[in-house]
């Protein structure tokens, strides 16, 4: 199963907004994926994790393209804009 | 893999703890024979013992505090489980809660009294509690207390925790009674009452609390007035409410096929330490505290749910009217 590691970019870390951003387009790629074990879809799971800006997070999933779109959010700094 | 550093750990005391012994039947259990058994399982349990396993399942740090030698297999179990045990003085040998199951699902239990303590026991456990609880956001007193202890235990140790961590109290019976006739001075920040729990100090009756969730928002309340921080109040089958200063919310279950209900209150319980911890809002540590009693009910045992087992999108949390 294709799997990236990844530093969160978000300054607040995996947690308000930049888990909302990150959830809704999880929940609408077809393919479940995962950051470390959580459904990125569920904003709430990924808040449970608690992962700063900075922390390495694993993220998973059968399909390469949908595992490569979350990692591109989880590494950008979504609370910028 | 690597996660999120721990920014929160979980310390739990469990004063009364037991060795879970199941045996599985192959016929019906009868008086006076000799039976070959299936299969016999052992675990170190007790309702701190469970949070301290689902913390470390979601990635916590915890400490348990329990009166255990330090070379007992029950120590040992819990530090090859990632739980850090502190243990202190016991009065004797870990009791033993046995079950007896048969083919038709028929159990038996066979609890164990465990050993009378002193109140030399008693200081050295609360000492123990005490000197580790600055290690934990939250700080979590949970089940019965061994014979000998008075029943205002927690609601003595209560004071003696306040300002070194959060407190959460999770008990029944004349202990529950002691906390509760000692307000506010005993206040805990959260209080995890089932519907039982709730009436027996509430003096409503618990079937009606247990049928309309907005009765059982009420009576805790008058807790909540009375100095406890939060009431999350489990309401079996029906969900649970949860009670502070500045709100009321309730949230029944997601459709759930409940295999076992034991241990989904201490599952709900973490659910909500967990979100607490995370920063999230009251009505999201609802979300989360239901989520996990759902998933708990909906497995064998005492298993604690893991992350992939929860689903908080499907509960849904409805803000309860304050009057």
């Amino acid at each position: 199963m294709p799997s990236t590691s990844v530093a969160v970019g978000s300054s607040v870390g995996l947690h308000a907004r930049p888990a909302a951003i990150i959830a809704e387009a999880a929940g609408g790629l077809g393919s479940t994926v995962t950051i470390n074990g959580m459904d990125a879809s569920s904003s709430l799971m990924l808040m449970t994790l608690g992962a700063k800006c900075g922390d390495t997070v694993e993220v998973a999933g059968e399909d390469e393209a949908a595992v490569a779109a979350i990692v591109a959010l989880v590494e950008k700094d979504l609370d910028a804009d | 893999m690597s996660s999120g550093r721990p920014s929160g750990r979980i310390v739990t005391l469990t004063a009364n703890p037991s060795f879970d012994r199941t045996v599985g039947l192959p016929g019906v259990l009868e008086r006076g024979a000799v039976h070959r058994v299936d299969a016999m399982t052992s675990q170190a349990g007790g309702k701190g013992v469970n949070i301290s396993r689902a913390a470390v399942s979601a990635g916590l740090g915890t400490v348990a505090v329990l009166p255990a030698l330090a070379d007992d297999p029950f120590v040992h179990e819990l530090e090859h489980a990632g739980i850090e045990c502190y243990p202190a003085t016991p009065a004797g040998e870990i009791r033993v809660n046995l079950t007896l199951t048969e083919p038709d699902g028929t159990t038996t239990k066979l609890n164990g009294p465990g050993a009378e303590v002193t109140a030399e026991h008693l200081a050295d456990l609360a000492d123990t509690l005490v000197a580790h609880a600055v290690d934990g956001a939250w700080t979590v007193l949970a089940g019965s207390l061994p014979p000998g202890a008075p029943a205002d235990f927690y609601a003595t140790l209560v004071p003696r925790l306040r300002g070194l961590s959060r407190i959460a109290v999770d008990t029944s019976d004349a202990p529950l009674a002691a906390l509760v006739d000692a307000l506010p001075g005993s206040a805990p920040d959260l209080l995890k009452p089932n519907a039982e729990e709730l009436a027996s100090v509430t003096g409503v009756d618990a079937a009606a609390l247990e049928a309309d969730p907005g009765a059982a928002a009420k009576a805790a309340r008058t807790l909540v007035e009375r100095g406890v921080g939060t009431v999350l109040a489990t309401l079996g089958s029906k969900g649970a409410v949860l009670v502070q200063a500045d709100g009321a919310w309730f949230a029944p279950p997601p459709p759930t096929v409940v295999v076992s209900t034991v241990g989904a209150g201490d599952s709900t319980l973490f659910g909500y330490l967990l979100a607490e911890i995370r920063g999230l809002a009251a009505p999201e540590r609802l979300a989360l505290a239901v989520a996990y009693g759902a998933a708990a009910a909906g497995l064998p045992g005492t298993t604690i749910p893991r992350p992939d087992d929860l689903h908080p999108e499907r509960v849904e949390v409805q803000p309860l009217d304050p009057s």
